[in-house]
């Protein structure tokens, strides 16, 4: 069995519009040290067959769009 | 000279607005058909009998991954060669809304490098709302076979209905390209026909696009809903003005009258 732990966030150059709003919301509860937020969806993974190239080949056929996504893979 | 136009609206679990799509292709003179993607993918239902594809609406999958992403990745595995044929043979293709998220994942719009590649996406609205409201938008036709029915530089209003709208190139060769080739055919603007920020662009897209045809005006991938607007009194000012049209109807006399004289 293999653990897969694949992270897709937007791209630095994609603004990320609800983090703007998390942001703004943590700031509105008073945490002023808060700089940036950014988001991402985490996909939790469990192979019976395959490596972490798999779980690149995910990023590229579903999990991702290359033009604003970026995709790390973990196990 | 075709007689009847068959029209092939593809469903999935989560697709809207397949119904109003049928309406106005019917009430176009067309005999539209509702075909569940499950129907090409076993084969039971075959793209090249039809001769216009359209895209509707919606929430495909719940929009899980992303709008569009998992119709896509399904017709990628096995009916993008039908449908890279259905394309290249000149049939026209349209999605509204969830259809133009679809065919941007599909890669068939913008697909300025004519490789079907991923060239753009339509990311979370700016401002991190669901917009639903009618919008101003230009239209610029060029050789976009929907869009012969207008004027060029016609302002229209169209309904919108989206979180992820906003319209991202993967960089600045691809919207030069859009440019240059007169592909942006439909844009946001501002009530005097200008473009303009927010609201009037209600998701942030770049260069204000509502719409882009492909290069060979074949293909059309639009936010906007014109399948709503196919009546006048199903807009939202339908007391005022005259007309028996809705502003969405020319985009399906449009793709019809290119059918009936193409095939």
């Amino acid at each position: 069995m293999v653990d897969l732990r694949i992270t897709v966030t937007l791209k630095k150059t994609v603004e990320d519009s609800e983090g703007g709003s998390v942001l703004k919301t943590l700031k509105l509860l008073g945490y002023d040290g808060v700089k940036d937020v950014r988001t991402g969806k985490v996909y939790f993974i469990t192979l019976t067959k395959g490596t972490k190239k798999t779980g690149r080949e995910f990023c590229e056929k579903l999990l991702a769009n290359p033009v604003i996504n970026e995709c790390a893979v973990d196990d | 000279m075709k007689k009847d136009v068959e029209v092939a609206i593809l469903t999935m679990e989560g697709t809207n607005n397949e119904e109003e799509a049928y309406q106005s292709f019917k009430h176009s003179g067309a005999s539209p058909e509702m075909i569940h993607l499950k129907k090409l993918e076993n084969g039971t239902k075959k793209l090249s009998s039809y001769d216009i594809l359209f895209f509707p609406g919606g929430f495909s999958a719940g929009d899980y991954v992303r709008a569009g992403a998992v119709m896509a990745a399904r017709m990628r595995s096995r009916l993008m060669k039908d449908l890279e044929e259905f394309v290249e043979s000149g049939k026209p293709v349209m999605g509204s809304c969830n259809g133009f998220q679809t065919l941007v994942e599909l890669g068939l719009i913008p697909n300025v490098e004519e490789k079907y590649g991923l060239e753009a996406a339509l990311a979370p609205n700016i401002s991190n709302r669901f917009e639903a409201r009618t919008v101003y938008l230009k239209i610029s036709k060029g050789h976009c076979l929907f869009l012969s029915e207008f004027e060029d530089g016609e302002i229209i209003k169209l309904p919108i209905a989206h979180s992820e709208g906003r319209f991202v190139p993967k960089d600045k060769k691809v919207l030069e390209k859009i440019v240059k080739n007169g592909m942006n055919v439909v844009s946001y603007v501002n009530q005097l026909g200008n473009p303009a920020g927010y609201p009037w662009n209600p998701n942030g897209s770049e260069s204000n696009i509502a719409g882009v045809c492909n290069r060979e005006g074949n293909v059309l991938g639009i936010m906007p809903h014109p399948e709503r607007v196919f009546y006048k009194y199903t807009e939202s000012d339908w007391t005022r003005g005259g007309g028996k049209g809705g502003m969405g109807n020319p985009f399906f006399r449009g793709a019809l009258k290119y059918s009936i004289e193409k095939y």
